[in-house]
């Protein structure tokens, strides 16, 4: 009570108390001394602040809180679309590359594996095949003819080109695929209303029958190809470091990197374009290439236009599935013109390089291994 | 309303940004908050969930808290608005009371006159009927007099924590006493009485 007041207010102010009033008031304050005060324990004392430091902590975490949620809820949208774009879409996709990777490319005939898992020899170096009434008959080289049940389920054929091979495939919508040596093709034995779907390995040239209301789609390990109608190629062998696409008349949408679950990009390309996939960088790049040069194949030569030494014998290789070596590295660089016809046997058309570069050719007895080097004697 | 002590500097510290300071703040203060909650709740959690979340405001908006406060005085408040929200919510969530009785009472006192060395018997009886006479006191009046006498704030303060005004103040704690002297009087003649 030893505030000062320097007012004269006119309520009564402990100021001016009486000497009982004084007195009451000394002894109230004693009392209140002694009042007893609830405690808690230093273990309480200490959780307490250990709460007090985790709420903080959390708090500075949550300080990110719009974006935080934006991005959680991104992810879960994404998630969301993306296992239900696995579930319900990719789902023809999937079991065909299923299917695919259960026969190999090893065989030296190309075969045709049906649904029902009868196996089907093809005899010639250049096949073909003709879907008809609706994929139940199947003309194999315009000489046989196989049936096979088409209803009730969603069934897969296989069409394996080994190496040195290739075949022509007509599906019963009129598309016409050349599947290129050291190819799969995966595709339903009959196409059901209003979607055309196949998987792809390797390379195969694609002129596909207009339908506005069933988009083609080929699918391959990273790329998806959708198009309406149009004629394109595309490229996705195992042991090549991409995925490339080229279009020769249309328009073509391309879909990479389906299966990371943040959605795939849509690229859409033009004729004269080529999109190629990089598998090690995931990106897709696309230039403007004379098409003639990646599509010559299905037509049985090689178009050469200044293409490096090193780059045609690695299709030349890959065509007939043989190793050519060159003894001299730095010829890998020089460049040639031309058409290079990819006849039956790869000795004949080593021997037509070979006249063409001036260079020598040798088996080595090893018969799948040929040598290209510089004659010793210029002519 | 500065008050020059030690516990000033460790206010000033904290506002600084010094995470030493928040925490001695905390050792400091906490059991003082403890004992001031428990004045108006018995619910033990309650009042240390009113202080965690003073604690969590005081880290928060230290940028913005006014340097010559007092520690003491600003936590006492800022911890009797807490309890009172929290008051208020709870019986608003009771739905077999309507009364709008929000206001957050001050719990009858319990003081141990033991502790002190009186040795007068006379005196002792005296203390312990005005003990009584304490709790007897309209809450208003019994929290003023806690603020004034045990927590030794001044008026302006206790107007503050209170949100009245001071010489609303100043006559709540006179007439308290008032009540007091008569109640004392009469405990005395009682006394003289019996005796």
């Amino acid at each position: 009570m030893k505030r000062k007041s320097n007012k004269q207010e006119p309520i009564p102010d402990p100021e001016h108390l009486t000497d009982a009033e004084r007195v009451a008031g000394e002894r109230a304050k004693l009392l209140f001394k002694t009042l007893r005060n609830e405690t808690f324990s230093p273990d309480e004392k200490d959780a307490l602040w250990n709460q007090v430091g985790e709420t903080i902590s959390q708090k500075k975490q949550r300080s990110f809180y719009p974006f935080w949620i934006a991005a959680a809820a991104s992810v879960t949208l994404l998630l969301l679309a993306g296992v239900g774009y696995l579930v319900f879409y990719e789902d023809s996709a999937r079991a065909m590359q299923d299917v695919a990777a259960r026969s190999q490319i090893s065989a030296e005939e190309t075969r045709l594996i049906l649904a029902d898992e009868r196996a089907v020899s093809l005899k010639k170096d250049q096949s073909s095949l003709v879907y008809k009434e609706n994929g139940a008959l199947i003309q194999i080289d315009s000489s046989s003819t196989i049936g096979q049940q088409v209803a009730g389920d969603q069934q897969f054929n296989t069409l394996i080109v080994p190496y040195g091979k290739r075949s022509v495939l007509t599906l019963s919508d009129g598309t016409r695929i050349w599947l290129n040596s050291g190819s799969k093709l995966v595709y339903p034995s009959h196409f059901d209303k209003g979607r055309r779907e196949v998987y792809l390995e390797g390379q195969a040239y694609f002129s596909v029958t207009h339908a506005e209301d069933a988009p083609f789609l080929v699918h391959t390990k990273d790329m998806e190809v959708k198009v309406l109608g149009t004629e394109f190629d595309v490229s996705a062998y195992d042991d090549d470091p991409y995925t490339a696409t080229v279009l020769t008349k249309g328009s073509v949408e391309l879909s990479t990197q389906r299966q990371a679950l943040f959605g795939s990009k849509k690229t859409k390309i033009t004729p004269g374009t080529r999109a190629v996939f990089d598998q090690q960088r995931a990106t897709l790049q696309t230039q403007q290439v004379d098409v003639k040069e990646y599509v010559s194949w299905k037509d049985g030569s090689l178009v050469l236009n200044t293409a490096p030494l090193a780059e045609i014998l690695r299709k030349v290789s890959r065509y007939y599935r043989v190793e050519i070596e060159l003894k001299q590295p730095k010829l890998a660089g020089v460049r040639f013109d031309g058409e290079l016809i990819l006849q039956d046997d790869v000795r004949d058309v080593l021997k037509g390089l070979a006249l063409a570069t001036g260079l020598n050719y040798k088996q080595q007895p090893n018969e799948r291994r040929y040598v290209l080097e510089e004659s010793t004697i210029k002519p | 309303m500065t008050h020059f002590d030690p516990d000033h500097d460790t206010w000033l510290r904290f506002i600084s940004g010094d995470s030493d300071a928040f925490s001695d703040l905390y050792d400091q203060y906490a059991d003082v908050l403890y004992a001031f909650g428990m004045r108006y709740s018995t619910d033990r959690d309650l009042v240390k969930d009113c202080i965690h979340d003073l604690f969590i405001d005081l880290h928060s908006y230290r940028k913005n808290l006014a340097r010559d406060a007092n520690a003491k005085f600003y936590l006492l408040k800022s911890l009797r608005r807490k309890l009172h929200l929290a008051h208020r919510k709870s019986s608003m969530l009771r739905f077999d009371r309507w009364d709008t009785e929000d206001s957050l009472a001050i719990n009858a006192f319990t003081f141990s006159i033991e502790q002190e060395l009186i040795t007068d018997e006379k005196e002792r009886e005296i203390l312990q009927h005005l003990a009584e006479a304490i709790n007897r006191l309209p809450d208003r009046q019994r929290e003023i007099l806690y603020l004034r006498f045990h927590q030794d704030l001044d008026y302006d303060e206790i107007a503050a924590i209170m949100q009245i005004s001071v010489p609303t103040c100043r006559t709540f704690v006179y007439r308290a006493l008032k009540e007091l002297r008569g109640k004392l009087e009469f405990g005395a003649i009682f006394l003289v009485m019996c005796c």
